[in-house]
């Protein structure tokens, strides 16, 4: 085959290595593991309240990073982590922005971001259980309530 | 050469040039030049042709049985010249075995025959079981298991049970399929449609999935209706069947205080009917969980034609459900499903399904696990994940190669990690395995439950790749299922061919979560490349509820680790659907059981917000003569 661009061979090759990035070897062990595996601990919770900020909302096509209820509090925007069940589906809670809430939870770092673990939501007056003590989280969070009897938006 | 010797030859040559002439008259001689295929569907039309040699004859065509158009099919022209095509249309019916015959008007030469044969779906009929789990679109976590009768044409009736544990369920008496049809092309793709008289399921009552079938006996599926979507099994029925009396099983689902359960034990039954076992069971909620070696107790009911029968759980049923429905697919393999009658929003019930398998008739040990292959699994409900990896036994120690993605939560995957521990096994199959800490992430505990060792766990009816467990995850911050299989084969050179392959992608990001399933049908080389159906019944992707997808990947054997290990990286898919196609750089990463079974996970690395897991299973082919070589129900 004549060779028209002599050069270009070793361009696309610097290029390909300059765009691998981060070219974690094929064969080695790759991870973004912790020291510690990160778990929900129910003892580290704490309670705060605040102003909804931003809720999420779907893009109109594609999928997108997840992202976070934002919550202002006395000490600052908060990014709360709710569950996929939380504003998806049947049995899920309605929550506006400007809505005061109060969310008990645990702050996480998780993606290299510094977030807030919702568990309990208390939205309207009612009270809502999103997580289990172990941090599992809960279908239809919004057909149940703590007291044992139901409400919210079916 | 004498004289006489010549004479003898000179005689003998003569008598068999006169005796050749006598059928094959002045060296004439016909074939048939353009065959058809081994199989058409009925209606369907090739084109054939015979040549001849020696003569330009007319061709006359005909066949049998009945040479008629309604019984055998027909010619269009006949007669031909030599070398000229003919287009045989196939009778409207699958009549089975047809022999179409070219007749040399050229005197005394022999007809030509080829056999064809006229089936539906590729000759793929009988009685099939089929299981799903998966979120429909309500985001309630569901269960549907079901038997359906396929006739010829693929027409069908059958039954089944569903339940989401939330506000559709099946009565006690499970839902009547009175209707549908199996429909599928060459390459073993296509669509079963069910229509119930449950107006609460699928469509109106029409549930509709996607097949792609492994060999004549097995098929991975999605319901792909834009109601709900799961991934599952649909495997070929032995019935009537004596169900064996040593099962393990292992089940997945959501408990009634919407939280994710995942169970697994063994069981065993006596006198057909009597039932009783140990399980583990995975609820997420109590603080005790997982609850470990429960014994319950329950009864089975015969099977009815469909190889339907109920199971009652009189103790411990607060944990496993009250009442489950299984459907056979033979001696040593049922789907469970745990039923929900009537259930409603105001009163939530468990759903969770799954499979038992015989254990055989001998006794386990930590012998009866060799080099193994394995992978773990949460459903939408949970905390998402996906582990696969490879596992080395020594007595009751391991070493081994894995990969867990937990990346939808804290971001946390890890790639071909070495790990170790120890696990254990009685002489009942019952037993566990613990991954020491901190090595796979949050992955640390298996409750095994061994399988008989001639039976295929992902594929029942296959008379290989059998043996190993089910294997639920019973960590305190993860709850999974899973198969642990042998791995015969670690050499990834094996994994080349036609494969069918199917993924469950579970996506839980809060502004637009849910569930996607594929199943679809791919070559393996250098690369995996293929195609197939994803169903996306939230319109995650903005391109419909139910799109197609297409990908090739290069496929990067992991030389470093023996493991059969593959990367599937870039693992770069396009989803078509209605509007601008979405394209999304996955990576996936495979471990081989063997050349003919993979288990594949999406790579962490990849930063996308999903997790997915799944099988790659090689293909076979489909048709009457691959019939033959399975099981008839």
């Amino acid at each position: 085959m004549k060779r028209l661009y002599p050069g270009l061979g070793a361009l696309v090759l610097l290029a390909f290595f300059s765009l691998a990035a981060p070219g974690y070897a094929q064969t080695a062990a790759a991870t973004t593991k912790p020291t510690v595996p990160l778990r929900y601990d129910v003892s580290k919770e704490v309670t705060l309240s605040g102003t909804v900020h931003s809720v999420p909302q779907k893009s109109s096509s594609g999928l997108t990073p997840d992202a976070f209820l934002m919550l202002q509090t006395k000490s600052g925007l908060i990014n709360g982590k709710v569950t996929p069940f939380t504003l998806n589906g049947k049995g899920s809670i309605s929550i506006t922005q400007g809505e005061q809430i109060q969310a008990t939870g645990m702050m996480m770092t998780l993606q290299g971001k510094q977030v807030f673990v919702i568990r309990t939501l208390v939205v309207g007056g009612r009270t809502y259980q999103i997580r289990s003590e172990r941090g599992f989280p809960r279908e239809h969070p919004g057909a149940y309530v703590t007291t044992g009897s139901r409400g919210g938006q079916l | 050469m004498n004289r006489k010797l010549l004479l003898v030859i000179l005689v003998a040559f003569s008598t068999a040039y006169f005796a050749g002439c006598s059928s094959n008259p002045k060296h004439l001689s016909i074939a048939i030049s353009t065959p058809p295929p081994a199989s058409i569907a009925p209606g369907a039309s090739v084109q054939i042709a015979a040549t001849e040699t020696g003569t330009t004859a007319s061709i006359d065509w005909t066949c049998t049985p009945g040479n008629s158009a309604a019984t055998c099919g027909s010619f269009s022209p006949t007669p031909t010249t030599s070398g000229q095509t003919t287009m045989y249309t196939a009778p409207p019916t699958a009549v089975g075995a047809v022999t179409i015959t070219a007749t040399s008007e050229a005197k005394g030469l022999a007809p030509v025959s080829v056999n064809i044969t006229i089936q539906t779906n590729q000759g793929i009929a009988g009685a099939f079981a089929f299981y799903v789990t998966g979120l429909d679109v309500g985001q309630s976590t569901y269960s549907v298991a079901g038997a359906v009768l396929i006739n010829a044409d693929g027409t069908l009736t059958g039954e089944q049970d569903y339940n989401n544990g939330f506000d559709i369920s099946s009565p006690a008496n499970g839902d009547t399929i009175t209707s549908g049809a199996l429909s599928i092309g060459a390459d073993g793709s296509g669509t079963l449609t069910l229509v119930t008289d449950n107006n609460a399921v699928g469509v109106g009552g029409t549930e509709t999935f996607s097949v792609n079938f492994v060999n004549n006996s097995h098929a991975l599926i999605i319901q792909a209706d834009g109601s709900a979507t799961s991934s599952g099994s649909l495997d070929l029925q032995t019935l009537p069947s004596t169900l064996a009396s040593n099962f393990a099983f292992a089940l997945t689902g959501v408990g009634p205080a919407g939280f994710t359960v995942t169970e697994g034990g063994v069981f065993t039954i006596t006198g057909g009917t009597a039932i009783s076992g140990t399980v583990d069971v995975n609820d997420a909620t109590a603080a005790t969980d997982p609850s470990l070696g429960n014994a319950f107790t329950g009864s089975a009911t015969p099977a009815d034609t469909f190889g339907r029968g109920t199971i009652t759980i009189t103790t411990d049923s607060a944990q496993i459900g009250n009442t489950l429905s299984y459907y056979v697919i033979g001696p040593e393999a049922i789907r469970l499903v745990v039923t929900a009658p009537g259930v409603t929003q105001a009163s939530p019930a468990i759903t969770a399904a799954g499979s038992a398998f015989g254990q055989g008739t001998g006794t386990f040990s930590n012998a009866s696990i060799g080099n193994s292959v394995f992978i773990d699994q949460a459903n939408a409900g949970g905390d998402i994940f996906a582990a696969v990896g490879q596992i080395v036994p020594t007595g009751g120690a391991f070493t081994g190669i894995a990969d867990n993605n937990e990346t939808a939560f804290s971001g946390m995957f890890v790639d071909a990690a070495a790990i170790s521990g120890t696990y254990s096994i009685a002489s009942n199959g019952y037993g566990s395995l613990s991954i020491n800490p901190a090595t796979l992430l949050d992955v640390t505990t298996f409750g095994v439950y061994m399988v008989d060792p001639a039976i295929n766990v992902n594929d029942p009816n296959n008379t290989s790749g059998g043996g190993g467990a089910l294997i639920v995850d019973l960590d305190a911050s993860l709850a999974g299922v899973g198969v642990l299989v042998p791995q015969t084969d670690a050499a990834t050179t094996s994994f080349a061919g036609n494969y069918a392959l199917g993924l469950q992608d579970l996506i839980p990001t809060t502004a637009a979560s849910g569930e996607v399933d594929f199943v679809g049908n791919a070559v393996a080389t250098a690369t995996l490349a293929g195609s197939g159906t994803l169903s996306d019944p939230r319109d995650l992707f903005g391109l419909g509820t139910v799109d197609t997808a297409t990908f090739s990947a290069p496929i990067t054997p992991d030389t470093t680790n023996t493991a059969g290990r593959s990367e599937i990286n870039p693992f770069t898919v396009t989803v078509n659907g209605n509007g601008v196609p979405v394209t999304i750089p996955d990576m996936a990463n495979a471990y081989q059981a063997s050349g003919a079974q993979l288990f594949w996970i999406e790579d962490g690395a990849d930063g996308q917000s999903s997790v997915f897991g799944g099988q790659l299973q090689a293909t076979s082919t489909l048709g009457a003569a691959a019939a033959k070589k399975v099981k008839k129900p």
